[in-house]
C-alpha cells in the first residue's frame, strides 16, 4: 500500500505527523513528508488508514 | 539492569553497588540535574505550609515555628516553589551529612557559572595546618586589640564592632593583608560571597567583585613569589596539587568556598542569647568550659547558617519518598536542631546541656552517645574519632575554640555587659538564603 | 557560558514571578525578559524561562527534548497519582500511553462528530441568555460566560438535563478547589467523588449499550484495540471539565472584556459582522491568552543563545510571553482584530499556515496542543454571537475596570476578569 499526501489540499493541521511519527515526518514549512514506501505491515496499515481518516483536509489517500 | 564493570562501581553505605560519578576533567563540572517542576496538588490541600511560607519575612525573623511545623508533619516536605526537599528532622539530616555516595555538594564557584573555576584549595593539608598555627597565635591578640577600643568607648554594637569586627580581622591577619587595604579587601570578600545567591543582581555584582579582588591579588601574589610570608597566601602560592603552579584565581576561589558566616554569625548570636538570658549570662562568663559550652549551645540553638543545600547524585528511596536524581535536598540545620526526639527542650538555650555532644556532629556516629549540634559551611566533618597528632583540628574545631577565646578577651576586658536600655535586638535574616544574626546588639559596659 | 554582565536595570530578581503586580501585569517583565534574558535561569525557583516566540514554539516542536510528564517513578509511592483529576492524559508525557489517550478522546471534538453538537450550542446559549435578557445588565463572567460551557459540556456527555445544575455545582466547587486551594480543596475533592459516584453507572451501562453521546463514544473508542478504562474515562471527565469548561468559559469573558474595555471602537465591528467573532477569539488568544504558561523537563542537554540548560531541568515556556514578540508580529502589544500578520481561522497543530502568517502560541504547538481547539473556538463564536444578536448598544457598566488578573500565572493559572459588568439595551 502506498500512502499519498494531495500537497493542494493539505491545511498542514499535523494530524497525521503527531499521530502516527513512524509514517509520517514534519518538513521545514510544516508540510508532511512519508517516511515509508511501501507500508506492508498489518499494523502499519491501520495506523495509515487511521491517518487517513483523521486528516481534517482529506488530503490522504492510499493506494494498493 | 546493566551491568557495570568493578572501576564504574562504588560500595555505597548500605553495600549497595552504584555508578561512580562522571570524572571530572578540565572545565566546570557538568552536573545533572534533575528539577522537574511538579506541582502536588492534592498535599496543598492538607498542607499545614504553603512553600510561600519558607520565604517570607515572618520566617526570616523567626523561622523556628514554621521549621516546627515541617519536622513535625513532613520529614520530606516537597516544596514545589523553589523545586526542592526539605528535611528537617536531626537524623535525616545528619543521615545526608556524610552519605557522599548518594548526596553531593556543589560549590560556589559552580553558582557563578564561571568558565575557569579555579581549585578550591581549602583541604590542601599545609595550608590547614598554617591556618590553625595562624589563628591560635593571633586570634587572642586580635580580640584583646578590639576589646580595648570598645572599653574605651564604654558602649558599643556587639554585632559589628565585635562578632563582625573579629571575624574579618583574624581572615585579614592570616592573610597578612595591609592595614591600608583592610575596608577594601573586606568589601570585596563579602561582595564575591554575598553573590551566591538566587538574586541574579547580586550574583552579577559578586563576580565583578571576583574580578577586582583577583586584580588587588595580582600584584601581592607577584611579591610573596619571590618573598614568602608566614601567611595563607603565601603558603598556597607554595602548593603545586597535580602538579600545577597555585594562580591568583585559585586562591580567590579559595577564599570564596571559605564559609565566611559561621564565625561571624555565631559570635552575634552567642552574645544575643548571653544578654538575652541573664542566667546563662552569669553561668557563660565564670569559666571559658562553660563559654565553650555557651558557643555550642548557641550553634544547636540559633545556628547562623540555617541550612546547606545537597544535591542527589541518583535516584534515592528515602525519608518515605523518591527523590529524582539530581534534586535539591534542603537539610535544614536550624530544624534538626530544635528536634525534641534528640534533645529535650530543645527551644531552652540551656549552657549546661547534659543531652548534647560537646564534639562535632559527624553524621550518625555519636562519640559520646550524644547528638551534637548541627553547623553547617565548615566543611567536612573531621573522620578521625581523636585527632592524630599530625593532623591540624578541623575548622569546626578551631572556630569554637577562636570564638570561645574571643568571647573571653572581651569578657576580661568589659564588665557587667548588658543591652543598652531601650533596645530590642532580634535575629534575622536580611534576605531568603542568607544567615540568621543579629545584626545590631547595642551594649554598655564597664570599663575593667 | 557566561555572559557579559547585563546593568542592574534589565536584570530580573526572580521573586518578580510571585507578586501581585506579575500575575495583574505580566507583559513588562516578559519583554525584558525577551530582550535581555532570552534564556532566564531562575534560581530562586529552580528553573528555565524561555519567553521568546520561536524558541517557545521550538520547545512545544521538540518533545523528544522538553517532556511534558511529571515525575512519576516506579517506586511503591503513590507519587503523581495524587493529581485531583486521578490518572489522567496531562501525566503521560510522550509515551505511547499519551497517544494513545490522546488519539482515543481527540477525534471526538473535531470534524463532524464536533457538528453534530453545534445545534446543541446554539440551544443552551439562547436559554442561558433567556435568564437574563430582561434585566438591563448583566455580569458576564458570572450569568454568561460560566454557565455556557458546563452546559455545553454536560449535554455533550449526555448526562439528563434535570442533572444539568448539580453538575453546574460540582463544577465550580471543582474548579474552586483547584484554584484556590486549602478548605476550597476539600470541597472540591467531595464534589468529585460525588461526581464520579454519579458517572460510575453511566460509564457501566453506556459501555455496554452505546448511545450517540461523548461519554458512550469515548467508553467504546478503541485504538489500537484497547480502550479507556472506567478510571481513565472518570479522570478524563474531571479533565474536561477544567480544561474545557473552565478555560472556554475565560474565553468568552475575556473577548467581552478586549472588545468593551481594550479596543471599544472595535466592538460595532464585530456587532455588524458576526464572523468577526472568530478573529476575536483569535486575537484574545494572542494578546492575552487564558493560559500563559506550560511547563516541561528537559531529557537532554539543551544548547540554547550562548547558555546550556542541563539534563531534567524545569524549564517554563511563555506563550504569552511568545505571542508579544515583535519578531513574529508588528505591534504585537496592541490589540487588532484586524491584524494582518495573524494567521485568523482555524488553529492546526503544526503552527503552520498556509496563508504563511504566524498563528498565536495559546493552544500550543504540536504533540500537546490544545485538544478542544475547534471546539472552543466554535463554541466561544457562537455564545457570543447569539447574545450579540439578542441585544442593542452594549456597553461597560463601569469606566473603569481593575484588568484581567489571575490566581497565579505560576500555577498555570487561568486569566480572566473577575468580574464584568455591561449594559444593554432590547
Amino acid at each position: 500500500m502506498k500512502v499519498k499526501i494531495d500537497k493542494e489540499k493539505c491545511a498542514m493541521s499535523g494530524e497525521c505527523y503527531y499521530n502516527h511519527p513512524e509514517l509520517f515526518k514534519m518538513d521545514d514549512d510544516g508540510f508532511p513528508v512519508v517516511l515509508v514506501d511501501e507500508v506492508a505491515d498489518e499494523t502499519l496499515r491501520q495506523h495509515a488508514e487511521e491517518a487517513a481518516e483523521v486528516c481534517p483536509a482529506v488530503a490522504i489517500s492510499l493506494e494498493d | 539492569m546493566a551491568s557495570v564493570t568493578k572501576d564504574d562501581q562504588i560500595i555505597g553505605k548500605n553495600g549497595v553497588f552504584i555508578k561512580k560519578p562522571p570524572r571530572r576533567s578540565d572545565g566546570p563540572p557538568k552536573y545533572r540535574t534533575y528539577e522537574i517542576y511538579q506541582r502536588e496538588r492534592v498535599g496543598e490541600s492538607t498542607e499545614k505550609i504553603k512553600p510561600g511560607q519558607l520565604i517570607s519575612e515572618n520566617y526570616r525573623q523567626d523561622p523556628y515555628p514554621t521549621l516546627a511545623v515541617l519536622r513535625e508533619h513532613y520529614p520530606c516536605y516537597r516544596d514545589w516553589l523553589s523545586n526542592s526537599y526539605w528535611i528537617s528532622e536531626y537524623n535525616d539530616v545528619t543521615s545526608i551529612f556524610c552519605d557522599e555516595a548518594n548526596f553531593e555538594t556543589r560549590p560556589k564557584s559552580w553558582i557563578y557559572g564561571l568558565d575557569n573555576p579555579g581549585r578550591n584549595l581549602n583541604d590542601e593539608l599545609p595550608l590547614l595546618a598554617t591556618e590553625e598555627t595562624l589563628i591560635d597565635t593571633n586570634a587572642e591578640e586580635i580580640a584583646i586589640g578590639i576589646a580595648s577600643v570598645l572599653a574605651q568607648k564604654g558602649h558599643g554594637d556587639l554585632a559589628t564592632e565585635f562578632a563582625a569586627r573579629f571575624a574579618m580581622d583574624l581572615l585579614l591577619k592570616s592573610m597578612n593583608i595591609p592595614d591600608a587595604d583592610a575596608g577594601q579587601f573586606a568589601s570585596l570578600f563579602w561582595r564575591m560571597q554575598r553573590g551566591t545567591s538566587w538574586n541574579p543582581i547580586l550574583r552579577d555584582d559578586g563576580k565583578k567583585a571576583m574580578d577586582e579582588l583577583t586584580h588587588y591579588l595580582d600584584p601581592i601574589v607577584a611579591a610573596r613569589k619571590k618573598q614568602p610570608g608566614e601567611d595563607l597566601i603565601s603558603v598556597m602560592i607554595q602548593l603545586a596539587p597535580s602538579d600545577q603552579p597555585v594562580t591568583v584565581r585559585d586562591i580567590v576561589v579559595t577564599l570564596l568556598e571559605r564559609d565566611h558566616e559561621t564565625l561571624h554569625g555565631a559570635l552575634a548570636n552567642l552574645w544575643f542569647l548571653l544578654l538575652t538570658h541573664p542566667e546563662e549570662h552569669q553561668q557563660a562568663i565564670s569559666s571559658r568550659r562553660l563559654m565553650k559550652l555557651a558557643y555550642l549551645e548557641t550553634l544547636r540553638h540559633s545556628t547562623p547558617v540555617l541550612y546547606a543545600h545537597r544535591y542527589t547524585r541518583h535516584e534515592v528511596e528515602r525519608f518515605g519518598r523518591l527523590i529524582p536524581e539530581g534534586a535539591l535536598l534542603v537539610c535544614s540545620a536550624a530544624a534538626a536542631n530544635r528536634d525534641p526526639k534528640t534533645f529535650n527542650d530543645p527551644d531552652r538555650f540551656i549552657v549546661d546541656r547534659k543531652d548534647m555532644c560537646q564534639r562535632e556532629s559527624r553524621g550518625q556516629y555519636r562519640a559520646d552517645g550524644l547528638a551534637a549540634g548541627i553547623a553547617f559551611g565548615l566543611g567536612k566533618p573531621s573522620i578521625h574519632p581523636a585527632v592524630p597528632e599530625d593532623r591540624p583540628r578541623s575548622r569546626y574545631a578551631l572556630t569554637r575554640d577562636t570564638a570561645v577565646t574571643a568571647s573571653q578577651v572581651l569578657v576580661s576586658h568589659l564588665g557587667n555587659i548588658q543591652l543598652a536600655k531601650g533596645t530590642t535586638p532580634n535575629l534575622s535574616a536580611l534576605t531568603v538564603g542568607e544567615m540568621h544574626t543579629c545584626w545590631h546588639l547595642p551594649v554598655t559596659f564597664s570599663k575593667k | 557560558m557566561s555572559e557579559a554582565t547585563k546593568s542592574p536595570s534589565t536584570e530580573i530578581d526572580p521573586r518578580v514571578f510571585d507578586t501581585p503586580e506579575f500575575q495583574k501585569n505580566p507583559f513588562p517583565v516578559y519583554q525584558q525578559l525577551r530582550d535581555h534574558h532570552p534564556i532566564f535561569h531562575d534560581r530562586f525557583h529552580n528553573r528555565w524561562v524561555i519567553s521568546r516566540y520561536w524558541d517557545v514554539d521550538g520547545a512545544f516542536q521538540d518533545n523528544e527534548s522538553y517532556d511534558r510528564a511529571v515525575y512519576k517513578p516506579d517506586g511503591p509511592y503513590e507519587f503523581g497519582s495524587r493529581h485531583i483529576f486521578g490518572p489522567n492524559i496531562l501525566e503521560y508525557g510522550n509515551s505511547g500511553e499519551h497517544r494513545r489517550l490522546r488519539n482515543i478522546v481527540a477525534g471526538q471534538f473535531v470534524g463532524q462528530k464536533l457538528q453534530d453538537f453545534i445545534p446543541m450550542i446554539h440551544q443552551i446559549s439562547d436559554e442561558v441568555i433567556d435568564k437574563f435578557i430582561d434585566a438591563d445588565e448583566v455580569e458576564i463572567v458570572r450569568q454568561f460566560a460560566s454557565q455556557v460551557p458546563i452546559r455545553v459540556i454536560s449535554n455533550m456527555l449526555g448526562l439528563p438535563r434535570e442533572d444539568e445544575d448539580t453538575f453546574v455545582e460540582w463544577y465550580q466547587a471543582l474548579i474552586a478547589g483547584l484554584g484556590f486551594g486549602g478548605e476550597h480543596l476539600m470541597a472540591g475533592l467531595k464534589a468529585r467523588n460525588d461526581m464520579w459516584d454519579y458517572i460510575d453507572p453511566l460509564i457501566t451501562e453506556r459501555s455496554k449499550k452505546p448511545g450517540e453521546d461523548l461519554l458512550s463514544r469515548i467508553c467504546v473508542a478503541e485504538m489500537d484495540g484497547s480502550r479507556m478504562t472506567p478510571d481513565e474515562v472518570k479522570g478524563f471527565v474531571a479533565l474536561l471539565l477544567a480544561a474545557g469548561g473552565d478555560t472556554t468559559e475565560k474565553a468568552i469573558a475575556n473577548m467581552w472584556y478586549h472588545l468593551m474595555y481594550t479596543r471599544p471602537d472595535q466592538l460595532q465591528d464585530v456587532l455588524d459582522n458576526e464572523d468577526l467573532w472568530e478573529n476575536a477569539f483569535t486575537e484574545m488568544m494572542r494578546y492575552d491568552p487564558v493560559v500563559h504558561a506550560q511547563f516541561r523537563h528537559t531529557t537532554r542537554e539543551i544548547q540554547i543563545h550562548n547558555d546550556v540548560i542541563p539534563e531534567r531541568a524545569g524549564v517554563i515556556l511563555y506563550l504569552g510571553a511568545g505571542n508579544r514578540d515583535e519578531r513574529a508580529f508588528k505591534d504585537p502589544n496592541t490589540f487588532d482584530i484586524h491584524r494582518d500578520d495573524l494567521h485568523m481561522g482555524k488553529e492546526n497543530r503544526s503552527g503552520r499556515y498556509k496563508d504563511g502568517k504566524n498563528g498565536h502560541l495559546g493552544f500550543g504547538i504540536g504533540q500537546h496542543f490544545c485538544m478542544g481547539y475547534a471546539m472552543a473556538r466554535q463554541e466561544s463564536a457562537i455564545a457570543c454571537s447569539k447574545l450579540a444578536a439578542r441585544i442593542k448598544n452594549p456597553r461597560p457598566k463601569f469606566a473603569e475596570h481593575e484588568g484581567i488578573s489571575s490566581p497565579s500565572i505560576d500555577s498555570g493559572g487561568f486569566r480572566t476578569p473577575a468580574e464584568l459588568w455591561m449594559t444593554f439595551d432590547t
